[in-house]
């Protein structure tokens, strides 16, 4: 027997419903912190190992700790005695190599015979550097353009505009895998290694049009405050306004959209590569590395494909859910969660 | 009215740029004509050869006048044929348009006939369990990539069960609707996971902020039902974010699904215009992306028009802007 | 209790509504908050009933703890509300539904939100008829439209079809009203039916209110802080303070012969046009009673002129003055010897004040 919960939610305020208004929406989420703190020792965790991939003894073992040369499996020397091992708590699958051992590792090994545990890392180390770059120079252009847009409007603002609509006009992916291919010298194989900016630079041109339509919006918005007009009355320059009334403002929306354009970023470049469009072995991706295990999944060996996935999974989950808190922090309309 | 006009140009002038952009594009081709040549004849094209690609393709006038008989090709379906094959173009864009279609169409009602419902309940039924496990859920989907549901979804019901195949054949829906289905149920189910996860959550939030309105308590106080209110009265004031992110999807779905197409072989518009790209069918790319991106484009004006239908208050607003 | 309304077990004597020390409290994180404490009165048929307070006093709360509207989840009510001889505290949702818009229905505070935006007038109007007395769609049409001239809506036939933003704030009352009245109930709430709108048209919708009452020997429980929207519309008046009853009197002698000092207050409180220009407002000083912790004796006592230690350590009875339907809650009610002692201090120091206060006649 419960009614809507018009009027009063568990933790609001009393006072409202006297005078007949709806209370405001006050929520404790006592459970969130603990999700956060989990979220953030995450990262840590995997930009850690990603910077060190090749050196942290727990993920890769140097080749000194096998009898043998020949014995040796990291996440940059295969050996194809060990390939195609399932985790080593994965009792219940089985190989399809039947000589010893029947598992290995954390995750398993590949086709190749690398441990999956330390390519996994290493292509922590490759996403999370082209998506951080990509990033970055996204937020930069994308700001600029969206500062001079708003606060200049005129002309400035109509060529953005219609720039950023024509971008916006194609389904993201197909331009990324557009310029990736455009950047890449059309005449060579697709067999040689691949260099990394022609990625980023997809990825920056992906993400400057939704950057630069919500800066120009935010922009727009505090042009119109009072504390604008005082400035420019004070003889403020128009740079000077930009960077010092408001860009500060716009600083907080910036951060959290950045956290979730980092997330989406990572995935896009997986999207990239798993169809084989970044960068090439042997630097490893998680998208390439996903991609490559999906002809083992059909034979059953699902380790090679999924535990990489679930790496990527659980990067993207805890960079969505800080971009999450960040933007509940500030209020903004992106969190809804 | 003139809210429509004024919509309505700007529509069209994006049109024209991305038409523009797109036709013009090939003479930026590192390599320039030597490479369309290469790719059209072979290596070691005769210079008449060269001669007469170079013609086909319009590359021999200015920009302009190549761009007003690319337009007139496209309008008026003259476009030409691909590279290596030398099939017409129309025919592999009109073979792949209705199978992106029924991917976009079948994952779009996926997701709204559960995301609605969902969304409904979670909203009336605030910090509820059900309402904390869809939340939490659908913030767990969105940060599921769909090239990995994909596989994931092909190990449990193709490979440990074989209960669908895999690949997907494609099998159109007049000549065995079970095979039809079964072609599309994977696909389908990917991409309408992160669909649902966007759909609730926006859905959820609209629908909190209406239900706290006064005018949900003068409906009570009439003695209306609850499940009419929620559907009746609450959903409707509610829907907007919901219909412009369906709108914007219907245009994304029909090119933005490359991986789910590639992964499940499914001739859609994504992977035409992916293997096209791979293949340097220029032409062929052309041609594709500019149907999408006028589909697109289209299905975002049609969705403007509709809000005034929705909510009659944006139709008295725009009548005085 | 779950006996529903049956039309043929009513009562057709007694009182329409008989409330007996209703309670409503509210559970949140400052503690319990006490909005409404143990508040009785009746309401017999056709009469009007005005509901008086401060905001914060409780009114608010009463009216739709009285009807039950209040969500579930975190309140508690206790008390008995019985209308036409049926108890109705306990009901059901399903049983309150019923009641709602058919035998009891309410009328909000600020037309504009209360009528929802995207649904059409007529619609919203005629969607009780549909609901409670089964009507078709035409007939509910064609009743809607007869409603809406009843409020005296002009040209009615347009109005049907279009939207709450399409109308003016009396209009949307008008419909809110309407919209209240369409199933013919028994008891109307109306909710300071008038703070949202245009003093010109207050009087209309007061009136208006006071018309349907007489014809349809309808029962009005008019919430407001207003006393001046109660002192022409209205048989009785209860004044309620930190979710008390401090007051009820027929409206005559609650003018005439009020015994609260609270009420004293609230009255001297109005503006009065014929003083001179510059007249300081004669303000309560300080501010409602935290309703989680109320004062210890007579709630008003923080603010009362007249208090005495008394006042403050015990909680003063309702008890009645010279006609029983006149109840009161003081220790030193108003023309009480103590009183006019104070009064005469208070007058004293006003006049050593200054030449620009005027004390109450």
């Amino acid at each position: 027997m419960s009614d809507i919960e018009v009027m009063l939610d568990e933790n609001a305020p009393i006072i409202p419903i006297i005078d007949g208004a709806a209370p405001p929406k006050v929520r404790v989420r006592k459970r969130g912190r603990v999700t956060k703190w989990l979220a953030i020792s995450w990262l840590v965790f995997i930009t850690v190992s990603a910077i060190g991939a090749e050196s942290l003894p727990y993920i890769n073992h140097s080749c000194d700790q096998f009898d043998s040369d020949a014995e040796c499996v990291t996440g940059t020397k295969a050996n194809i005695r060990y390939s195609e091992r399932p985790p080593a708590w994965a009792g219940f699958s089985d190989s399809p190599q039947k000589t010893e051992p029947a598992r290995y590792g954390l995750m398993g090994t590949d086709k190749n015979g690398f441990d999956l545990f330390a390519r996994s890392m290493l292509g922590a180390r490759t996403s999370l550097i082209i998506a951080g770059l990509a990033i970055t120079f996204g937020l930069a252009i994308g700001t600029f353009l969206g500062m001079i847009a708003g606060y200049f409007r005129g002309w400035v603002d109509v060529v953005i505009e219609n720039l950023t609509n024509v971008l916006l006009s194609f389904p993201a992916l197909l331009l990324a895998i557009f310029f990736v291919t455009f950047f890449n010298d059309p005449t060579t194989s697709a067999a040689t290694t691949r260099p990394l900016w022609p990625v980023i630079v997809s990825l920056v041109i992906l993400s400057i049009p939704p950057l630069t339509r919500l800066v120009r919006a935010n922009t727009i918005a505090y042009a119109q405050r009072d504390f604008v007009v005082a400035a420019r009355s004070l003889g403020a320059k128009g740079s000077r306004i930009l960077f010092k009334e408001i860009l500060p403002n716009i600083v907080p929306t910036l951060m959290s959209f950045a956290l979730t354009g980092l997330a989406l970023l990572i995935v896009a470049e997986g999207a990239l590569a798993f169809l084989g469009l970044s960068v090439e072995a042997p630097t490893p991706t998680w998208g390439a590395m996903i991609s490559f295990g999906t002809s083992a999944l059909r034979e059953g060996s699902w380790w090679i494909s999924l535990m990489p996935a679930f790496m990527l999974f659980l990067t993207v989950l805890s960079i969505n859910l800080l971009g999450d808190v960040l933007a509940q922090r500030f209020n903004t309309r992106e969190a809804i969660s | 009215m003139r809210y429509v006009l004024r919509r309505f140009a700007q529509t069209i002038f994006v049109v024209v740029l991305v038409t523009l952009l797109t036709s013009v594009a090939l003479r930026f081709l590192p390599g320039g004509t030597d490479v369309l040549v290469a790719l059209k004849t072979g290596p070691g094209a005769t210079p008449e050869q060269a001669q007469q690609v170079v013609k086909d393709l319009g590359l021999d006038k200015p920009w302009y006048t190549q761009y007003f008989s690319w337009m007139s090709n496209f309008l008026s379906g003259d476009w030409g044929t691909t590279f290596q094959s030398n099939q017409p173009i129309t025919t592999a864009v009109k073979r792949a348009l209705p199978i992106s279609a029924y991917l976009m169409v079948y994952g779009q009602l996926l997701a709204l006939s559960t995301a609605i419902p969902v969304a409904v309940w979670s909203a009336y039924r605030q910090n509820s369990r059900f309402d904390r496990v869809s939340t939490t859920s659908a913030f767990a989907m969105l940060s599921l990539p769909n090239y990995i549901v994909a596989p994931v979804l092909m190990y449990f019901l193709s490979v440990q069960r074989k209960w669908i195949p895999f690949p997907s054949i494609y099998t159109s829906l007049f000549d065995d609707p079970v095979a039809h289905f079964k072609a599309f149920v994977l696909p389908s189910v990917t991409i309408a996971i992160p669909l649902f996860a966007g759909y609730m959550r926006l859905l959820r939030a609209d629908m909190i902020g209406t239900l706290q309105s006064e005018f949900i308590t003068t409906a009570r106080a009439k003695g209306v039902s609850t499940a009419n209110i929620l559907f009746r009265h609450a959903l409707r004031p509610s829907m907007f974010s919901l219909v412009t992110s369906a709108a914007v999807n219907v245009g994304a779905l029909m090119g933005g699904v490359v991986i789910v197409e590639q992964f499940f072989i499914l001739n859609g518009m994504g992977r035409l215009t992916v293997e096209s790209i791979f293949r340097r069918e220029y032409p062929t790319v052309q041609y594709a992306v500019v149907v999408l991106a006028l589909i697109y484009v289209g299905v975002n004006l049609i969705a403007d028009m509709a809000y005034a239908w929705i909510d009659p208050r944006v139709r008295a607003r725009r009548a005085l802007s | 209790m779950n006996t529903r309304l049956q039309a043929a077990s009513r009562q057709v004597d007694g009182p329409l509504l008989r409330v007996t020390d209703l309670r409503t409290h509210f559970r949140t994180e400052r503690g319990l908050v006490r909005s409404v404490d143990g508040v009785s009165f009746t309401l017999d048929r056709g009469k009007a009933l005005g509901i008086v307070g401060e905001s914060g006093s409780g009114k608010t709360v009463l009216s739709r703890s009285i009807m039950g509207l209040l969500p579930g989840r975190n309140t508690e009510r206790s008390g008995s509300v019985v209308f036409e001889g049926e108890e109705i505290i306990g009901l059901s949702l399903k049983d309150r539904r019923k009641i709602w818009g058919k035998e009891m229905s309410m009328i909000f505070q600020d037309p504009m939100t209360s009528l929802n935006p995207v649904m059409r007038v007529g619609k919203q109007v005629s969607e009780g008829l549909r609901i409670h007395l089964g009507m078709d769609k035409d007939t509910a049409r064609a009743t809607a439209l007869r409603l809406l001239q009843d409020v005296r809506i002009p040209e009615p036939e347009k109005r049907l079809d279009q939207y709450a933003f399409e109308l003016s704030g009396g209009m949307r009352q008008r419909v809110m009203i309407a919209l209240a009245l369409a199933c013919g109930p028994t008891v109307l709430f109306a909710d300071e039916p008038t703070t949202a709108l245009d003093v010109t048209v207050q009087a209309q919708i007061l009136e208006l209110i006071g018309e349907q009452r007489r014809d349809r020997n309808m029962s009005v429980i008019l919430v407001t802080h207003d006393l001046g929207v109660v002192a022409g519309h209205t048989d009785e008046i209860a004044v309620m303070y930190g979710g008390k009853l401090v007051e009820k009197a027929p409206t005559r002698s609650l003018f005439a012969n009020m015994k609260m000092p609270y009420t004293e207050a609230l009255l001297r409180s109005i503006p009065n046009i014929e003083d001179p220009s510059h007249t300081r407002l004669n303000v309560i000083p300080g501010r409602p009673p935290d309703l989680v912790n109320p004062p210890k004796g007579c709630r008003f006592s923080p603010r009362c002129e007249y208090v005495q230690p008394k006042c403050i350590n015990e909680e003063p009875p309702l008890i009645a003055a010279e006609h029983s339907d006149h109840v009161y809650a003081c220790w030193y009610p108003v023309g009480s010897p103590v009183y006019r002692e104070r009064r005469a201090q208070l007058d004293a120091e006003k006049r050593r004040a200054g030449h620009n206060q005027v004390g109450v006649a």
